[in-house]
Protein backbone atom coordinates (compact mmCIF):
# COMPACT_ATOMS: atom_id res chain seq x y z
CA UNK A 1 0.00 0.00 0.00
CA UNK A 2 2.79 2.16 0.72
CA UNK A 3 4.05 1.55 -1.92
CA UNK A 4 0.99 2.71 -4.39
CA UNK A 5 0.81 5.88 -2.28
CA UNK A 6 4.24 6.62 -3.71
CA UNK A 7 3.77 5.83 -6.98
CA UNK A 8 0.62 7.89 -7.16
CA UNK A 9 2.47 11.09 -5.23
CA UNK A 10 5.48 10.57 -7.50
CA UNK A 11 2.81 10.69 -10.59
CA UNK A 12 0.82 14.10 -9.47
CA UNK A 13 3.41 16.07 -8.12
CA UNK A 14 6.44 15.67 -10.25
CA UNK A 15 8.04 18.79 -9.01
CA UNK A 16 9.68 17.20 -6.30
CA UNK A 17 12.65 18.69 -4.56
CA UNK A 18 15.33 16.36 -4.60
CA UNK A 19 19.28 17.00 -3.14
CA UNK A 20 22.22 15.19 -4.12
CA UNK A 21 23.28 13.05 -0.81
CA UNK A 22 25.85 10.52 0.43
CA UNK A 23 23.22 7.83 1.17
CA UNK A 24 23.01 6.13 4.72
CA UNK A 25 24.45 2.52 4.93
CA UNK A 26 21.28 0.60 5.89
CA UNK A 27 19.80 2.16 2.68
CA UNK A 28 23.35 0.97 0.68
CA UNK A 29 23.54 -2.16 1.98
CA UNK A 30 20.17 -3.28 0.73
CA UNK A 31 20.32 -1.66 -2.32
CA UNK A 32 23.72 -3.31 -2.98
CA UNK A 33 22.23 -6.82 -1.91
CA UNK A 34 19.33 -6.20 -4.36
CA UNK A 35 20.57 -4.97 -7.54
CA UNK A 36 24.16 -6.41 -8.09
CA UNK A 37 24.31 -5.62 -11.63
CA UNK A 38 23.73 -1.96 -10.79
CA UNK A 39 26.23 0.56 -12.85
CA UNK A 40 25.78 4.72 -12.94
CA UNK A 41 23.99 4.66 -10.03
CA UNK A 42 23.04 8.34 -8.22
CA UNK A 43 21.15 9.05 -5.24
CA UNK A 44 18.95 11.52 -4.18
CA UNK A 45 16.40 12.28 -1.31
CA UNK A 46 13.40 13.78 -0.20
CA UNK A 47 12.17 14.34 3.35
CA UNK A 48 10.67 10.69 2.92
CA UNK A 49 13.26 8.63 1.19
CA UNK A 50 16.05 8.08 -0.88
CA UNK A 51 15.97 7.82 -4.89
CA UNK A 52 18.66 5.19 -6.64
CA UNK A 53 18.79 6.37 -10.46
CA UNK A 54 20.80 3.96 -12.03
CA UNK A 55 21.42 1.12 -14.93
CA UNK A 56 20.80 -2.35 -15.10
CA UNK A 57 20.79 -4.67 -18.34
CA UNK A 58 20.90 -0.64 -20.26
CA UNK A 59 17.20 -0.15 -18.55
CA UNK A 60 17.22 2.94 -17.01
CA UNK A 61 15.63 2.43 -13.29
CA UNK A 62 14.67 4.13 -10.15
CA UNK A 63 14.38 2.12 -6.72
CA UNK A 64 13.45 4.26 -3.38
CA UNK A 65 13.94 3.07 0.13
CA UNK A 66 13.20 4.38 3.44
CA UNK A 67 15.64 5.72 5.84
CA UNK A 68 15.46 1.89 6.93
CA UNK A 69 16.52 0.41 4.03
CA UNK A 70 13.16 -0.80 3.11
CA UNK A 71 12.78 -1.21 -0.29
CA UNK A 72 9.27 0.84 -1.06
CA UNK A 73 9.62 -0.06 -4.81
CA UNK A 74 10.88 -0.09 -8.58
CA UNK A 75 10.13 2.34 -11.02
CA UNK A 76 11.08 3.00 -14.89
CA UNK A 77 9.56 5.37 -17.68
CA UNK A 78 7.78 3.44 -20.51
CA UNK A 79 7.05 3.94 -24.33
CA UNK A 80 3.50 3.42 -24.68
CA UNK A 81 4.73 0.54 -26.97
CA UNK A 82 6.48 -1.33 -23.96
CA UNK A 83 3.09 -1.30 -22.45
CA UNK A 84 1.06 -4.67 -22.00
CA UNK A 85 -0.58 -5.08 -25.48
CA UNK A 86 -4.26 -4.82 -24.06
CA UNK A 87 -3.17 -1.26 -22.02
CA UNK A 88 -2.03 -0.14 -25.27
CA UNK A 89 -5.32 -1.04 -26.89
CA UNK A 90 -7.51 0.14 -24.72
CA UNK A 91 -5.78 3.66 -24.07
CA UNK A 92 -5.54 4.36 -28.16
CA UNK A 93 -9.60 2.95 -27.87
CA UNK A 94 -10.55 5.22 -25.28
CA UNK A 95 -7.94 8.01 -25.67
CA UNK A 96 -7.05 8.07 -29.37
CA UNK A 97 -8.16 12.06 -29.10
CA UNK A 98 -5.24 12.57 -25.89
CA UNK A 99 -1.55 12.88 -25.79
CA UNK A 100 0.94 10.64 -23.30
CA UNK A 101 2.69 12.97 -21.20
CA UNK A 102 3.89 10.34 -18.53
CA UNK A 103 3.88 6.71 -18.57
CA UNK A 104 6.08 4.65 -15.37
CA UNK A 105 5.88 1.29 -14.46
CA UNK A 106 6.34 0.88 -10.75
CA UNK A 107 6.79 -2.44 -8.63
CA UNK A 108 6.46 -3.04 -5.44
CA UNK A 109 7.84 -6.08 -3.67
CA UNK A 110 4.57 -8.13 -4.81
CA UNK A 111 2.96 -6.69 -7.40
CA UNK A 112 3.55 -4.23 -10.77
CA UNK A 113 0.74 -1.18 -11.93
CA UNK A 114 0.91 1.08 -14.80
CA UNK A 115 0.54 4.64 -14.40
CA UNK A 116 0.24 7.25 -17.28
CA UNK A 117 -0.57 10.90 -17.88
CA UNK A 118 -2.71 11.63 -20.83
CA UNK A 119 -3.96 15.28 -21.75
CA UNK A 120 -5.92 17.38 -24.44
CA UNK A 121 -6.71 20.80 -24.62
CA UNK A 122 -9.15 21.25 -22.06
CA UNK A 123 -7.66 18.23 -19.19
CA UNK A 124 -5.46 16.05 -18.09
CA UNK A 125 -6.46 12.65 -16.97
CA UNK A 126 -4.10 10.03 -14.71
CA UNK A 127 -4.79 6.39 -15.34
CA UNK A 128 -3.63 3.63 -12.88
CA UNK A 129 -3.71 -0.21 -13.70
CA UNK A 130 -3.19 -3.23 -11.01
CA UNK A 131 -3.57 -6.28 -13.28
CA UNK A 132 -2.11 -5.23 -16.54
CA UNK A 133 -5.29 -5.27 -18.61
CA UNK A 134 -7.47 -2.52 -17.29
CA UNK A 135 -7.27 0.92 -16.85
CA UNK A 136 -8.83 2.88 -14.35
CA UNK A 137 -8.97 6.67 -13.62
CA UNK A 138 -6.93 7.71 -10.84
CA UNK A 139 -7.58 11.72 -11.76
CA UNK A 140 -8.93 14.23 -13.60
CA UNK A 141 -8.00 17.86 -13.88
CA UNK A 142 -9.26 20.83 -15.97
CA UNK A 143 -6.49 23.07 -17.82
CA UNK B 1 -14.91 -23.53 -14.56
CA UNK B 2 -15.53 -23.30 -18.41
CA UNK B 3 -13.33 -20.06 -18.76
CA UNK B 4 -10.44 -22.16 -16.85
CA UNK B 5 -10.59 -24.62 -19.71
CA UNK B 6 -11.08 -21.96 -22.07
CA UNK B 7 -7.37 -19.90 -20.90
CA UNK B 8 -5.93 -23.32 -19.98
CA UNK B 9 -6.18 -24.36 -24.22
CA UNK B 10 -4.98 -21.16 -25.20
CA UNK B 11 -1.83 -21.32 -23.08
CA UNK B 12 -1.38 -25.34 -24.44
CA UNK B 13 -1.87 -23.43 -28.13
CA UNK B 14 0.69 -21.25 -26.97
CA UNK B 15 2.89 -23.67 -25.86
CA UNK B 16 2.35 -26.51 -28.44
CA UNK B 17 3.68 -25.61 -31.89
CA UNK B 18 1.82 -28.70 -33.21
CA UNK B 19 -1.73 -27.31 -31.99
CA UNK B 20 -4.33 -27.69 -34.50
CA UNK B 21 -5.60 -24.51 -36.18
CA UNK B 22 -7.89 -24.59 -38.55
CA UNK B 23 -8.33 -21.00 -40.81
CA UNK B 24 -11.74 -19.71 -40.47
CA UNK B 25 -12.59 -17.20 -43.48
CA UNK B 26 -16.21 -15.86 -41.94
CA UNK B 27 -16.49 -16.74 -38.23
CA UNK B 28 -19.64 -15.42 -36.61
CA UNK B 29 -20.79 -12.09 -36.31
CA UNK B 30 -21.11 -12.50 -33.16
CA UNK B 31 -17.93 -12.99 -32.78
CA UNK B 32 -17.00 -9.89 -35.42
CA UNK B 33 -18.88 -7.70 -33.07
CA UNK B 34 -17.04 -8.76 -30.21
CA UNK B 35 -13.71 -8.43 -32.03
CA UNK B 36 -14.33 -4.80 -32.97
CA UNK B 37 -15.68 -3.81 -29.72
CA UNK B 38 -12.10 -4.39 -28.30
CA UNK B 39 -10.32 -3.58 -31.09
CA UNK B 40 -12.10 -1.13 -32.97
CA UNK B 41 -9.05 0.52 -34.95
CA UNK B 42 -7.85 -2.51 -36.56
CA UNK B 43 -9.64 -3.55 -39.91
CA UNK B 44 -6.96 -6.10 -40.93
CA UNK B 45 -7.50 -9.58 -39.57
CA UNK B 46 -7.31 -13.05 -39.93
CA UNK B 47 -9.31 -15.50 -38.01
CA UNK B 48 -8.20 -18.81 -37.24
CA UNK B 49 -9.87 -21.52 -34.64
CA UNK B 50 -7.68 -23.36 -32.19
CA UNK B 51 -7.83 -26.79 -31.69
CA UNK B 52 -11.44 -28.51 -31.29
CA UNK B 53 -12.89 -26.12 -28.35
CA UNK B 54 -14.20 -23.76 -30.84
CA UNK B 55 -11.92 -20.94 -29.69
CA UNK B 56 -11.40 -18.30 -32.09
CA UNK B 57 -8.61 -16.55 -33.14
CA UNK B 58 -7.66 -12.71 -34.62
CA UNK B 59 -4.25 -12.49 -35.79
CA UNK B 60 -3.48 -8.91 -36.36
CA UNK B 61 -0.98 -6.24 -36.17
CA UNK B 62 -0.58 -3.98 -33.80
CA UNK B 63 1.75 -1.15 -33.34
CA UNK B 64 4.29 -3.00 -35.78
CA UNK B 65 3.87 -6.22 -33.60
CA UNK B 66 2.05 -9.42 -34.44
CA UNK B 67 -0.66 -9.59 -31.64
CA UNK B 68 -3.19 -12.92 -31.13
CA UNK B 69 -6.59 -12.14 -29.64
CA UNK B 70 -8.84 -14.87 -28.37
CA UNK B 71 -12.77 -15.25 -28.33
CA UNK B 72 -15.44 -17.91 -27.36
CA UNK B 73 -17.69 -19.16 -30.23
CA UNK B 74 -20.42 -17.05 -27.70
CA UNK B 75 -17.85 -13.62 -28.83
CA UNK B 76 -16.65 -13.51 -24.89
CA UNK B 77 -13.22 -11.86 -25.09
CA UNK B 78 -10.43 -14.27 -23.71
CA UNK B 79 -7.34 -12.07 -23.72
CA UNK B 80 -4.48 -11.73 -26.25
CA UNK B 81 -1.04 -13.27 -26.55
CA UNK B 82 2.18 -11.68 -28.17
CA UNK B 83 6.30 -12.41 -28.16
CA UNK B 84 7.89 -9.78 -26.74
CA UNK B 85 12.04 -9.52 -25.88
CA UNK B 86 13.50 -9.23 -22.50
CA UNK B 87 13.24 -5.55 -22.07
CA UNK B 88 9.53 -5.80 -22.74
CA UNK B 89 9.50 -7.67 -19.47
CA UNK B 90 8.17 -6.29 -15.94
CA UNK B 91 10.80 -5.54 -13.70
CA UNK B 92 10.20 -7.74 -10.76
CA UNK B 93 9.80 -10.90 -13.65
CA UNK B 94 13.36 -9.67 -15.20
CA UNK B 95 14.50 -8.93 -11.79
CA UNK B 96 13.97 -12.89 -10.80
CA UNK B 97 14.76 -14.18 -13.58
CA UNK B 98 18.51 -12.96 -13.34
CA UNK B 99 18.76 -14.34 -9.84
CA UNK B 100 17.41 -17.62 -10.21
CA UNK B 101 18.50 -18.33 -13.79
CA UNK B 102 21.76 -16.04 -14.38
CA UNK B 103 22.96 -18.78 -17.13
CA UNK B 104 20.30 -18.99 -19.24
CA UNK B 105 19.42 -18.12 -22.99
CA UNK B 106 16.47 -17.08 -23.21
CA UNK B 107 14.93 -18.03 -27.02
CA UNK B 108 11.62 -17.18 -26.49
CA UNK B 109 8.81 -14.89 -24.59
CA UNK B 110 5.04 -14.75 -25.51
CA UNK B 111 2.91 -12.11 -23.32
CA UNK B 112 -0.51 -13.90 -22.31
CA UNK B 113 -2.79 -11.05 -21.21
CA UNK B 114 -6.00 -11.85 -19.55
CA UNK B 115 -8.89 -10.59 -17.80
CA UNK B 116 -7.75 -12.26 -14.65
CA UNK B 117 -4.04 -10.95 -14.76
CA UNK B 118 -0.81 -11.24 -17.01
CA UNK B 119 1.10 -14.12 -17.65
CA UNK B 120 4.33 -14.84 -19.20
CA UNK B 121 5.42 -17.82 -20.81
CA UNK B 122 9.46 -18.01 -21.10
CA UNK B 123 11.84 -20.09 -23.50
CA UNK B 124 14.91 -20.57 -21.61
CA UNK B 125 17.76 -22.56 -22.74
CA UNK B 126 20.17 -23.44 -19.85
CA UNK B 127 23.40 -26.26 -19.39
CA UNK B 128 20.68 -28.49 -18.31
CA UNK B 129 18.63 -28.37 -20.86
CA UNK B 130 15.32 -26.32 -22.19
CA UNK B 131 12.58 -25.36 -20.14
CA UNK B 132 9.35 -23.24 -20.27
CA UNK B 133 8.72 -21.09 -17.49
CA UNK B 134 5.38 -19.00 -16.35
CA UNK B 135 6.11 -16.13 -14.77
CA UNK B 136 3.32 -13.95 -12.98
CA UNK B 137 3.01 -10.19 -12.78
CA UNK B 138 4.45 -10.42 -9.28
CA UNK B 139 7.74 -12.02 -10.28
CA UNK B 140 6.67 -15.82 -9.72
CA UNK B 141 8.27 -18.37 -11.68
CA UNK B 142 6.61 -21.62 -12.37
CA UNK B 143 8.37 -24.44 -14.24
CA UNK B 144 6.00 -25.36 -17.12
CA UNK B 145 7.87 -27.70 -19.13
CA UNK B 146 11.29 -29.61 -19.22
CA UNK B 147 12.86 -30.90 -22.48
CA UNK B 148 16.55 -32.85 -21.99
Amino acid sequence: MAGLVLATVMFVNSAFAYKSETVNEKVQTAFNREFIQAKEVNWNRTDDYFKAVFKMNDIVLSAYYTEDGELMGIMRNLLSTELPINLQTSLKKEYSEYWISDLFEFARQDATGYFVKVENADQVVTLQSADGFNWSVFRKVKK
Amino acid sequence: MKKIILSLAIAVAILSSGFTYAAVTNPSLIVKEAFSKEFAQIKDVKWDVVGRDGIYQANFTFNNENVQAFFTEDGEFLGTNRQISKPQLPILIARELDKSYPAADIRNINEYSMKDGLAYYITLMTPKGAMVIKAAGNGELTVRQRTK
